[in-house]
């Protein structure tokens, strides 16, 4: 039971990053600089 | 130049971001302005400056299909002031093409040295106004995620259309039409303060006051959580235990209390940090010391109040780790600042040559004022060993003066009535009077110092790399960190809670991605100064990595790679009377002020001959000079033109066969269809033409020249010079063809010339050279400004550029390397083959000690000289003098 807790407790916690810094970033609309014509 | 207000059309772009970008631009307007180079494309402020009456619409229309969002700005009146300069030298050029009176070569080439010598200070002060550009004063950025993430912020403000954040220096810089208030808001609501500077001066005073007090605080904070933890590990380990048993578990519940104080109070700005850029949906350096410390912290003293709800192998503490990574960091900090402040030292020795006062003369008195109080038109007396302290005219006596600290040149010039004089030069001999012409912001060497700030807080493309990875790389730490935790969980060995936690943690503390964005900006502050040192004028970072990739260097002649003022060397007449025929030559020449011209009529000065009476004088573009002389036509010009006019030249073959293999330029002169005779004009290499391109063969760049002046003399030249390739006969205009087209061929390309009339060709090389004379150069028309006239600053910055980039590389993959073996072995990849879990206190202290290595590294290149001897030597006693000062 304690190993299953953790483990899901884990890859919540890694679904949770994954969420908050990309999926949910405030900054992702902001407009990139596109340097890529050089 | 005239006061009289001049139109301006101007237009708003975005998105232009190099010399290639305002090519486009210029190439695009081109049909509705009739001449691209009329066009000035203002890349720092993101403007389009167009002559006046083109219609401001259609040519925003034209430059957003051409990629660049464009809209038309109010019309700008500019009395014939500092701002109006660029386009002014846009007009002052069209002005004068039609005023080619010679030879092609020679007519095109001098003309330009010519109109750069004219170049006024009004004209020179250009940079510093109408910049449309905030800088602001940011605090709480640590890393390369933090500069991500204030670019970001930055760039989200209505109007900025370009952000860039300097983590070396701690400032940002939004180009574009914007509120500073929201500029500051928006960085704020990212979690970082910001103030904007106002005076770069006095914020340069200010930061540094702080960071000798930050300096002296995160000593206090290093020495105090240090203790505490070095304390708790010698007690633990030698005389108690670190492990709770009930006898001491009130006494480590205590110790855990007093490590949170500690821990709040000497690293309690890593969680506020942390804190701030996790509401931004961010993470940045302090979110992995704030987990790592905070989780290390959390497991003891879990373990301290219920030791029972783990196994018994598993209740140990680690409020020592804790502690001791924060005292680490804290180190690493205070290193780190203080390496920082030796990589300005270019600029700081800048700013030291400002003179505070000046002994002025009003109303026949003398006296000492304040430096800013000094104003245009006022007379200044400086004593040998004195600072100047503001551009000026001398009006009074003669002197010699070391202008090596601006222009690298060693030895001291000799300055009369009417030459021009720097602030920061020092007189080294005589008394002189002189009249302030610019002052303050507008003085040399405040642009200098403001072109060496920009540059160095510039980012080259390499550097823009390193933040795009590090804007992913603290969340990609953060779930390496949980799987490692899981598999320790999963599949290590007893007790497994406490490797899970140990890994977790030295994980989040080894991968600090500080040394990943120092890495860059470091050694650019430092390269930028090393050039400045040398007289060489960087303007972006990106000229700065380019220069080093250069294989084929071109160089304009005139002014390049010889003298830029031509001088008559040989007259042969026909009837054997040469002083008739140079009082005749003179006489035509009079009208002209052509730089060939004066050459002509000084020669007839020195010999006391007066110019004769010529009427009806013409300038004939490319081929000569025109004019009546006693009813009958007279012709001073090239070869192709007169005989395309019928003269017959044939008596004077051998003297033009000598002239061109001399090197200098043949000018025939006829009355009417006959041939009078033939003036031969060279202008001199400059003494160390041949050596500096000898310096850039070592380098393994091909050297190519590009000339206006005729086959045979570009030959003459290019044999005594030892360039390996010529084109001759070639317009200023068409120079930036031979450029496109050796780029096309493969080459990386720098162009080397005025700065002004080849302005085309330095925008279409990969790197633009502008060599200048003394100060009195256009310092912001190409990426990279020789403020010496020697070729010499080519191969010097070259080299510079060459080391700096190579330490770049150093740094980036020493930091690279240093996260790509941290990691796995802090997640315990070593475990498995030889039992090895590495310490949370060992990647403290390996983290700190990879930002010191980068700066260390960066200040390595302070110590980089070029294989240029001379100027090595010289800048050798100027620092004893220095010193000895």
């Amino acid at each position: 039971m304690e190993t299953i807790l953790v483990n899901a407790g884990g890859l919540a916690l890694m679904v949770a990053i994954v969420w908050w810094f990309w999926l949910s970033s405030t900054d992702s609309d902001a407009p990139a600089q596109d340097h890529s014509h050089h | 130049m005239s006061e009289a207000p001049v139109l301006q059309t101007t237009l708003s772009i975005s998105g232009a971001t190099c010399q290639g970008c305002a090519k486009k631009i210029r190439n695009a307007l081109e049909p509705l302005t009739g001449d691209a180079d009329l066009v000035e494309v203002n890349l720092e402020d993101q403007t389009v400056a167009l002559p006046e009456g083109v219609d401001a619409t259609e040519a925003a229309r034209i430059v957003t299909e051409t990629g660049y969002p464009a809209e038309p700005m109010a019309e700008t009146g500019k009395s014939g002031s500092c701002c109006s300069s660029k386009s002014e030298k846009a007009d002052a050029k069209a002005t004068v093409k039609p005023d080619r009176e010679t030879d092609e070569g020679v007519a095109e080439d001098t003309s330009e040295q010519h109109h750069s010598s004219e170049n006024t200070p009004e004209e020179s002060a250009t940079p510093y106004h109408g910049d449309d550009q905030v800088h602001l004063a940011v605090t709480g950025a640590t890393c390369a995620s933090c500069v991500n993430t204030i670019e970001k912020a930055l760039k989200s403000v209505p109007g900025v259309t370009h952000a860039h954040m300097n983590l070396a220096d701690n400032t940002a810089t939004a180009t574009g039409a914007s509120d500073p208030q929201a500029l500051i808001k928006a960085v704020e609501s990212s979690g970082y303060g910001a103030s904007v500077i106002e005076d770069a001066d006095a914020a340069d005073d200010q930061k540094q006051e702080e960071d000798k007090k930050r300096y002296k605080t995160l000593l206090v904070k290093m020495a105090i959580s240090l203790g505490l933890g070095i304390g708790l590990m010698v007690w633990g380990m030698g005389f108690g235990s670190m492990t709770i048993t009930g006898a001491n578990q009130g006494l480590w519940f205590g110790l855990g209390l007093l490590t949170l104080v500690v821990m709040a109070g000497t690293g309690g700005h890593f969680f506020t940090g942390a804190w701030k850029a996790f509401r931004h949906h961010n993470a940045n350096m302090d979110t992995l010391i704030a987990l790592g410390t905070g989780t290390a912290w959390l497991y003891s003293i879990t373990v301290v109040s219920i030791p029972e709800a783990l196994p018994e192998m598993a209740r140990h503490v680690y409020f020592e780790a804790s502690a001791m990574i924060i005292g680490l960091i804290n180190l690493g900090q205070a290193l780190e600042l203080r390496a920082k402040g030796k990589t300005s030292e270019a600029v700081r020795r800048l700013l030291d040559l400002r003179a505070k006062t000046a002994r002025v003369i009003r109303g026949g008195q003398e006296q000492d004022i304040p430096v800013e109080d000094v104003r245009k038109g006022d007379h200044i007396r400086v004593r040998p060993g004195e600072n100047l302290p503001v551009d000026g005219r001398v009006v009074d006596g003669s002197t010699r003066i070391d202008e090596s600290m601006l222009t690298g040149e060693p030895m001291p010039v000799s300055k009369g009535v009417d030459d021009e004089v720097s602030a920061g030069t020092l007189n080294t001999h005589g008394a002189i009077v002189y009249e302030a012409t610019r002052v303050g912001s507008e003085t040399a060497l405040a642009q200098i110092i403001h072109l060496v700030k920009k540059a160095q807080g510039s980012k080259p493309a390499i550097g823009r790399l390193a933040d795009k990875i590090s804007s992913v790389f603290v969340p990609s730490v953060m779930l390496i960190a949980v799987a490692a935790a899981l598999v320790w969980y999963n599949v290590g060995p007893e007790p497994a809670v406490v490797h899970m936690i140990i890994a977790a943690t030295t994980v989040l503390i080894i991968a600090c991605p500080c040394a990943l964005g120092l890495a860059t900006p470091m050694s650019v502050m430092v390269g930028v100064g090393k050039a400045a040192e040398y007289g060489a004028l960087i303007r972006q970072g990106d000229a700065l990595q380019t220069a080093g990739k250069l294989d084929l260097v071109i160089l304009d002649k005139t002014g390049t790679i010889t003298e830029g003022h031509p001088a008559v060397t040989s007259v042969h007449a026909i009837t054997g009377d040469e002083q008739q025929l140079l009082a005749l030559a003179a006489g035509l020449e009079q009208h002209s002020e052509h730089p060939l011209a004066e050459a002509i009529v000084n020669k007839a000065k020195k010999q006391s001959l007066q110019p004769l009476n010529v009427t009806d004088f013409e300038a004939m573009n490319g081929k000569g000079v025109t004019g009546q002389f006693e009813g009958e036509p007279v012709r001073l010009g090239n070869r192709r033109w007169l005989e395309a006019e019928g003269i017959s030249l044939d008596g004077m073959i051998n003297a033009e066969k000598t002239i061109t293999e001399q090197a200098g330029t043949p000018l025939f002169l006829a009355r009417g269809t006959e041939l009078l005779g033939i003036m031969g004009v060279a202008d001199a290499i400059k003494a160390d033409s041949e050596a500096a391109i000898r310096r850039m063969h070592d380098a393994g760049i091909r050297v190519m020249m590009v000339t206006g002046d005729i086959d045979a003399t570009a030959k003459a030249i290019a044999a005594k010079t030892g360039i390996d390739d010529y084109r001759a006969e070639v317009l200023p205009e068409d120079k930036a063809d031979v450029v496109n087209e050796m780029r096309g061929k493969g080459y990386t390309v720098a162009m080397v010339g005025d700065g002004i009339n080849d302005a085309p060709a330095l925008a279409a090389a990969d790197v633009g050279f502008a060599i200048g004379t003394g100060t009195d150069v256009a310092i912001e028309s190409a990426a990279i400004t020789l403020m010496r006239g020697s070729l010499h600053g080519v191969p010097d910055a070259i080299e510079i550029s060459r080391a700096t980039v190579k330490n770049i590389h150093q740094n980036l993959f020493g930091a690279f390397a240093y996260n790509s073996l941290g990691i796995p072995i802090a997640a315990g990849l070593l475990y498995p083959i030889w039992g090895i879990l590495m310490s949370p206190i060992l990647a403290g202290a390996a983290m700190s000690l990879s930002s010191v290595t980068v700066v260390t590294n960066a200040n390595r290149l302070r110590l980089f000289k070029t294989s240029h001897k001379p100027v090595q030597a010289q800048n050798q006693s100027q620092q004893s003098k220095e010193e000895r000062n």
